[in-house]
Formats: C-alpha cells, structure tokens, sequence
C-alpha cells in the first residue's frame, strides 16, 4: 500500500514538473523585445521615408524610396532573424536552452490573416473603409493569428497576453472609445495608430511573460528537492 | 491480478527508466524537441557528476541521443529523446499503472 502511494506521487510529481518546464519554455520571452524593437526603427524610418518620398518631383523617385524601403524592411527582419538563432541563447544562457516542437503554420491561416490584417490596411489607405472600422478589423485579425500562432509555436503566455491587448484595443474602438493618433486628417494616422498598439502590446507582453516566466522557475525550484534527494546516490 | 503475473510485470520494468533523476530527464525530453545540459541542471537541481553519469547512462542505451556543436568558440551539447527511449518510457509508465491501478 505504501508503496503504490510512493509510486503515485512520484507520478504526480514528475507530472508537475513536466508541466511546469513546459510552461517554464513557453514563457521565455526576452528575444521578442528585439523583435518590437525592429518594429520601432522601422516605423520611424517609414515615416520619414514618407516625407523624402516628395522631396523631388520625378515619377521614378517615389518608386526608388519604396524599393529601398522594401530591402530594408526584408532585411533588418532576416537579419535579426539571424542573429537570434545564432546568439539567441545568450538570453537565457544562466538557466539553459530548451527548444519545444514547434507546429508549422498552415498557409491558411498566413493566407486569412493577410487578407484581413493587411486588406483593411488598404482599403483604409484608399479611403474605402473609415479608419476606424480597419483599425477594429486589423486588431482583431492580430489578435486572433497572434493565438493561433502561440498555441502552435508553443509561445502560449506572451501570445494570449498580446492578443488579448489587441483584442482589447479592438472592441474599445469599436465601442467608439477616442484613440490617439486616429482621427488626424493626414495619411499616416492608420499606420502609426496600428504600430503604437502593436508595439506597446508587444513590450507589455514580453515583460508579463517573462515575470511569469520568472514565477515558474521558482516553482521548479521548490520542487528540486525531488532531484536533488539523488545527489549523493551512486548511480546503479 | 495473480503475484505471477506481478512478479512477470516487475520483472519486465525497465531498470534504466525506473529511477527518479533518469525518469525526470525522459519527462523533460518528452515535451521538448531538445535540451541542454544546464537547462537539466537549472530544472532537476542535482549536481553536475550526478547528471553527467545519468545522461552517459540514457545514452549508452540509447534511449537518448547527443548532439554536440560550437557556438563561437563554445563547445555546446544538447541531447534529444529517441524513439526508443519515448517507447520506453510510455510502457514504463503502462507497467507502473497495471502495478497499481487507479
């Protein structure tokens, strides 16, 4: 009897901590700071790009800052992406690297969300749907891709805190709830509304993620005596 | 359950997986695509020996499987569960439970 309830707890334990570790990685969080960093200098760099773009009053000029900008764009992500993978580890070099099974994104998904996120964007730019609406359209679809995407890159924690942020913004604007930088009459105010939510949605989930990542190695720690009860024994 | 069918069930437990720092380890990989040795240190809280002769074990049986790369100058090594290993583990567990049924 004593024995099968050992041999329960030790079920029990070692599930916890499976658990635990598995919430443990899914919560680290830090590299998406960088991430969101990028998402600033870019959209520092085009909105200036905008202004330079009428600087000289030739048909090919335009064409020339929207090709620079583009190369840009691809590769300050590429780049980034690159050295991430590369020194990534650094982050969390004290505690270790886990790497979770990640699931591939169907192009279904990839195809739903830039057809939403990215066609209210131009119908807004095209003055065919009220900045408003596109904004509510573009949160939502963010905020619903953003949960699928940590359910299936298992980034559960900084996903749900960030989609339910957009998700959030989204039925706020919809309830006709004044946001900055919405209702200036110029050209940018849907971009940058859209950015300035992003990017604060992205830090303010980074850093909750990474507290609550912060919590769960402590729990994993209070349950080391389970481990650390085999220190002193010699291995058979 | 008849004590020969008991014993036939013990008798078939395997050995290897059926201690706690090793079957902490095979639950951590279970869940994950690969670890380190550190993350194993940080979770299990067990020395650096200890841990060392365990993997050396998982690994001599084949039940994990070691990768070892430089990042920089750095040597680096993580270890991944095999498909034994996962096999073994899940028919540990099956063994345990008809030991002592819920």
């Amino acid at each position: 009897m004593a024995n099968d309830i050992d041999k329960e707890k030790k079920k029990v334990e070692l599930e916890n901590l499976g658990r635990l570790v598995d919430r443990y990685a899914q919560s680290r969080s830090l590299e998406l700071l960088i991430w969101f960093g990028l998402i600033v200098m870019n959209t520092i760099l085009i909105w200036e790009s905008g202004r330079l773009m009428f600087w000289k009053m030739t048909w090919w000029w335009p064409w020339v800052i929207m090709i620079l900008i583009g190369v840009w764009f691809f590769l300050s992500f590429w780049l980034v992406f690159k050295v991430l993978k590369r020194y990534g580890y650094i982050f969390y070099k004290k505690e270790g690297q886990i790497e979770l099974e990640k699931e591939k994104i169907p192009i279904w998904a990839w195809g739903a969300y830039l057809i939403t996120g990215l066609g209210a964007t131009f119908l807004s730019a095209f003055n065919i749907m009220p900045v408003r609406w596109a904004l509510v359209v573009f949160l939502t679809s963010v905020g619903i891709f953003v949960l699928y995407v940590g359910k299936k890159h298992k980034e559960k924690p900084s996903a749900v805190v960030f989609a339910g942020l957009a998700l959030t913004e989204a039925a706020a604007t919809a309830a006709g709830v004044p946001t900055p930088f919405m209702n200036k009459d110029w050209a940018y105010s849907f971009f940058l509304a859209s950015m300035i939510y992003l990017v604060g949605a992205g830090i303010l989930a980074a850093v909750v993620a990474h507290i609550y990542n912060r919590v769960i190695l402590r729990k994993i720690k209070e349950l080391r005596p389970f481990g650390e009860q085999q220190a002193s024994k010699s291995d058979s | 359950m008849s004590s020969k069918q008991v014993n036939q069930i013990h008798n078939s437990i395997n050995r290897v997986v059926h201690e706690p720092v090793r079957l902490a380890i095979l639950k951590i990989m279970t869940s994950a695509k690969q670890v380190d040795f550190n993350f194993l240190l940080t979770t299990l809280g067990v020395t650096k020996g200890n841990l060392a002769t365990h993997i050396n074990k998982l690994e001599t049986t084949g039940f994990i499987e070691v990768k070892k790369q430089f990042r920089g100058k750095m040597p680096h090594t993580s270890y991944k569960i095999t498909r034994t290993g996962r096999r073994q583990f899940q028919k540990y567990w099956e063994n345990m439970k008809e030991l002592a049924p819920e």
